[in-house]
């Protein structure tokens, strides 16, 4: 039987267990994957002009009815089911039929490392929180069930709901403490029971490789549930942190910590479940999931010392977020006040109103760097640096143009592939729109395009203009043949480049003027420029490690003194070891990019060595270095705090080590689980600017 | 045009004074402490310093100037024909090459000073003097002090106290804050380590106190040197007897090793272990009992 509410077995006693009690969860029988899928041929069959968002609705039903579901002793949670990724591999096959017939295989395959862009295949979205609360399964259901006949649109919601409601009757009968068999039937009335509909609600959204990158607004969503529960003495505020925390290893255990930690919002004005949960959190010390903690005026200081605590403990899966900057992007991007108050992080740093926006924020990514490879390859031995620069940005401009023509391509192919019926139920706007997300259902409807390799392009551009200047080449041709050789022979010249030439992230006006260029250059031609779904696109200044990975292989030896095939620098950060003035000569030049020209996010990753923040007085330091930050218009702030010494250590000894946490980008993983080269990475950045 | 003579200017310093700060280093200093973690700072003239392990043996350096002598990829400078003329320093691609001592005007040491202006105001952040002893170039603290002022800028200088009082004086109206350093209570044996008494640094201290400005007390804590009972029974009578302290900051005896072999210094204390964290912990218990704050790094 499992735990209940008023006995709860000590949270820090079982811990382990369910950390791995999801990944080798222990079944009821049900179908096997043969058994469903036979029923869905059938159907498929039998009904031979049903659209594909009936036949995902469909098969969602049949998973929900038939499928094995997970005994999870002793968890507060249930929700798992034996799904054998028939959804994801539905969704996959549509996909790719339908790129295929637009694309063609061969261009599907072809990447030379400017950008990537295609359908938004791990689709980064909030569900809406708010109506799934307050109208529960049945309420969702029964609205689209009275319009079922006058659109594929409700009849899909229809079965998809019904389908969940027969589920949870399911789990019911295995576990029924959990109250399930009430969730089916009417919205959730306590804390622990909107907490259950929460985690099985993402868990089926889950299903087709949807992935929810935002639990919405927590404290806001969740703290009349609290209240209420704590009002009626039926929950004290030691359960309540007991509960949250079985909750959130779910999100732990799913991911086994591996991968990108599910996202929290908080803010920016705190009630009693805010400081609960981040007390509450600080303790699992934990890296997944992850908080983002919006920031104003109106953020209680108490709050910011609370989660700067957190941070500095170890638990640095805490994205600091410039409220009131975030807002007025927003509306400045078409939303209306009301709406923009409402906004979360969607993944890593991508604002997005929780619950009525479909923002495809993944699905181009760009490469800020590579024109300068795709130029110097071309350039004459004439060019001054002039010429190469205006040709920089020509190249850009014309990689920027390919990425949203592709872009607008991918998502025409949308509707067809890729219609969720589960997700887009529950949303008030699809509902009124009778629209799946797919078909541009969601009130705002927008398409990203992250823009990464900032300091690599900055610090290139400047690194050929003083070769050029310091006479150190005869003309451009020679760094373009230095470039070919991956800076073999030219080894002394290399270090010169980069131990003596100007950087991005020291606060000096002549580098940072260029970076401030280069990002309105790309923002000029992203912003605002109309997608296909009713929307437009959006601005990132970020880079994910597998993306900058990614570009790195596919990129020559650069100017900067960057080898052939090397990962880039992520995010706003200056490259590795080149922060010669300290962590405030980073936040400045940061301060002076046009922040609320990337409404599809931005972060910087600052590491602190830990006797920068020590004592009482580093709270303080900490606390300051984000206000000010913010103040002087900074976007996203996050945090690794650590040494180079306790890094080489941890690669030593990983066990002693096992809980280090090093901020990736969006996410947080442990240091002693990245392959060698990952772990060098963070090892070089801790290295201060000590570049030998 | 007024000059300073300065090592070097760190952002981001946490341990020089409340909040964040901006901290210029000074060149030059009238003691010539055994335990100086800072040696580069003692001399007002320029010096060259070679960072062994930075220093890739690519020899740019010989190729400029023929001071530089390699013997077995063991990079030498012969100290005694060098005229710290800073061509090789420019050569060097990796950095292992520094001058400390150069000329900045009031204008860039303003502007760096400014930089992080908006770090500064929470918590009284701001800029902090040190060195060396800035109070030896009191006429170009002086004025740099005065232009953070009308800047509405936290200042605060750290000192010897071992300078005529007439610079003290001077720098009065612009600074906010002292950070009085003191090594030990008794003049014989501040001699013997320093090069110089304590009379005069003692005298400052108290004339400083009765000026009303608030005082940082910063011992350099050298294990047996002055964590004896005598000498902390001294710095007790001493600061207690300051109707201004803040504080007193313990500051564990560390080596910087390789800031002399930089310069082909011997460390005059090479042999002595590092503080303990016990010895800290029992001082600042000490200084706890007789009822004067300890700052808490």
């Amino acid at each position: 039987m499992p735990a209940k509410c008023s006995t709860p077995a000590p949270f820090d006693t079982v811990r382990r267990n369910l950390e791995k009690q999801y990944a080798d969860a222990d079944y009821t029988p049900g179908w096997s994957e043969e058994e469903l899928q036979a029923a869905f041929q059938d159907f498929c069959r039998k009904n031979p002009n049903e659209p594909h968002i009936i036949q995902k609705a469909q098969l969602l039903y049949l998973i929900c009815q038939y499928a094995p579901i997970a005994r999870e002793e002793n968890d507060y949670f249930a929700g798992k089911v034996k799904h054998y990724n028939l959804l994801l591999n539905l969704r996959s096959k549509w996909r790719l039929a339908e790129a295929i017939k637009e694309f063609g295989k061969e261009r599907l395959e072809y990447f030379i490392g400017d950008y990537t862009a295609q359908l938004d295949c791990n689709s980064h979205i909030c569900p809406d929180w708010v109506t799934l609360l307050e109208l529960g399964l049945k309420g969702i259901h029964d609205r689209s069930a009275a319009l079922a006949d006058t659109s594929d649109f409700h009849r899909a919601v229809k079965i998809a709901f019904a389908g969940v409601m027969i589920l949870c009757r399911r789990f019911d009968a295995i576990h029924p403490a959990h109250n399930l068999a009430q969730l089916a039937e009417r919205p959730p009335q306590t804390f622990i029971e909107a907490l259950q509909l929460s985690f099985i609600y993402h868990e089926l959204i889950e299903l087709d490789g949807i992935q929810v990158r935002s639990m919405g607004l927590f404290d806001r969503l969740y703290n009349r549930f609290y209240l209420q529960d704590i009002a009626n003495k039926t929950l004290t505020r030691e359960q309540a942190a007991e509960i949250l925390k079985y909750y959130w290893i779910k999100f732990f255990a799913k991911t086994e910590g591996k991968k990108f930690g599910k996202p929290f919002t908080f803010g920016p004005e705190a009630n009693e479940l805010t400081y609960l949960a981040f007390e509450a959190y600080g303790e699992m010390k934990i890296h997944d999931p992850k908080f983002h903690l919006k920031l104003s005026e109106k953020t209680p200081e108490k709050l910011l010392e609370l989660a700067c605590k957190v941070i500095r403990s170890g638990s640095n899966a805490v994205v600091l977020i410039n409220s009131d900057l975030q807002e007025k992007m927003l509306i400045e991007n078409g939303k209306t006040p009301e709406d923009a108050a409402d906004y979360i992080l969607i993944g890593c740093y991508e604002p997005a109103v929780q619950g009525k926006e479909l923002n495809c924020s993944g699905a181009g990514h760009l490469s800020l760097v590579k024109p300068v490879e795709q130029v110097l390859q071309k350039a004459s031995a004439d060019w001054s640096y002039e010429d190469f620069e205006a040709a920089y940005f020509d190249q850009l401009e014309k990689n920027l143009a390919l990425c949203i023509d592709d872009l607008k391509r991918w998502e025409r192919l949308w509707p067809e592939a890729h219609p969720a019926p589960l997700l887009s139920g529950a949303m008030t706007c699809c509902y009124e729109n009778n629209r799946d997300v797919s078909a541009a259902g969601a009130k705002y409807n927008t398409t990203g395009v992250c823009c990464g390799g900032l300091a690599d392009a900055v610090d290139s551009l400047v690194a050929v203009r003083e070769l050029l200047a310091r006479k150190l080449v005869n003309n451009i041709t020679d760094i373009a043949l230095i470039m070919e050789q991956n800076w073999q022979g030219n080894e002394l010249l290399r270090k010169t480049v980069m131990h003596k030439f100007p950087a991005w992230g020291n606060n000096n006006d002549e580098v940072d003027e260029l970076a401030v260029r280069i990002a309105n250059f790309a923002a000029d031609r992203i912003n605002t420029v109309p997608n296909t779904r009713n929307g437009v696109f959006q601005m990132a200044l970020y880079v994910i490690l597998n993306t900058a990975q990614n570009f790195g292989s596919q990129l020559g030896a650069l100017p900067n003194g960057r080898l052939a095939g090397t990962v880039l620098t992520l995010n706003t950060n200056c490259e590795n070891a080149h922060d010669f003035n300290g962590a405030t000569a980073i936040l400045n030049s940061n301060a002076k990019l046009p922040m609320h020209r990337f409404p599809n996010g931005t972060t910087l990753d600052l590491t602190l060595h830990p006797s920068a923040v020590a004592h009482n007085k580093g709270i303080r330091t900490l606390m300051t270095l984000i206000r000010k930050y913010f103040e002087q218009g900074g976007a996203a702030l996050q945090f690794n705090i650590f040494g180079k010494e306790t890094l080489l250590e941890a690669r030593k000894d990983p066990e002693k080590y096992a809980n280090l946490q090093v901020r990736v980008c969006g996410w947080n993983l442990r240091f002693v689980d990245l392959a060698p080269e990952e772990q060098q990475i963070f090892i070089d950045r801790a290295n201060g600017g000590d570049l030998c | 045009m007024l000059k300073g003579n300065i090592i070097d200017i760190k952002h981001m310093a946490v341990h020089d004074g409340p909040g964040i700060r901006t901290t210029f280093f000074f060149k030059g200093c009238p003691l010539h402490c055994a335990w100086c973690h800072n040696p580069e700072s003692q001399s007002a003239k320029p010096e060259l310093g070679l960072l062994q392990n930075r220093c890739i043996n690519c020899r740019m350096c010989a190729g400029v100037c023929p001071n530089h002598i390699f013997e077995n990829s063991q990079h030498h400078i012969d100290r005694t024909a060098c005229t710290n003329c800073g061509k090789c320093v420019a050569a060097c691609p990796v950095n292992a090459l520094e001058l400390y001592g150069r000329d900045i005007t009031l204008d860039d040491a303003l502007k760096a000073g400014l930089a992080d202006k908006a770090f500064f105001a929470d918590n009284n952040g701001g800029c902090t003097l040190s060195g060396g002893e800035p109070l030896l170039q009191s006429d170009f603290a002086e004025a740099l002090l005065s232009e953070l002022k009308k800047h509405h800028i936290h200042t605060a200088v750290d000192t010897c106290g071992a300078v005529p009082w007439s610079s003290f004086e001077k720098i009065l109206p612009v600074t906010d804050l002292f950070l009085f350093d003191l090594k030990h209570p008794d003049p014989a044996e501040h001699k013997r380590l320093t090069g110089m008494d304590n009379v005069l640094l003692l005298e400052n201290l108290q004339k400083l106190d009765q000026t009303g400005k608030p005082i940082e007390v910063r011992i350099p804590l050298i294990p047996d040197y002055n964590s004896t009972p005598e000498a902390l029974a001294g710095f007790a009578a001493i600061l207690g007897s300051l109707k201004n302290l803040t504080a007193v900051t313990i500051l564990p005896f560390h080596h910087a090793r390789f800031k002399y072999q930089a310069l082909d210094i011997t460390e005059p204390l090479a042999g002595l272990e590092p503080c303990s964290d016990e010895t800290a912990f029992m001082v600042k218990k000490f200084f706890t009992e007789h009822n004067i704050k300890v700052s808490e790094n």
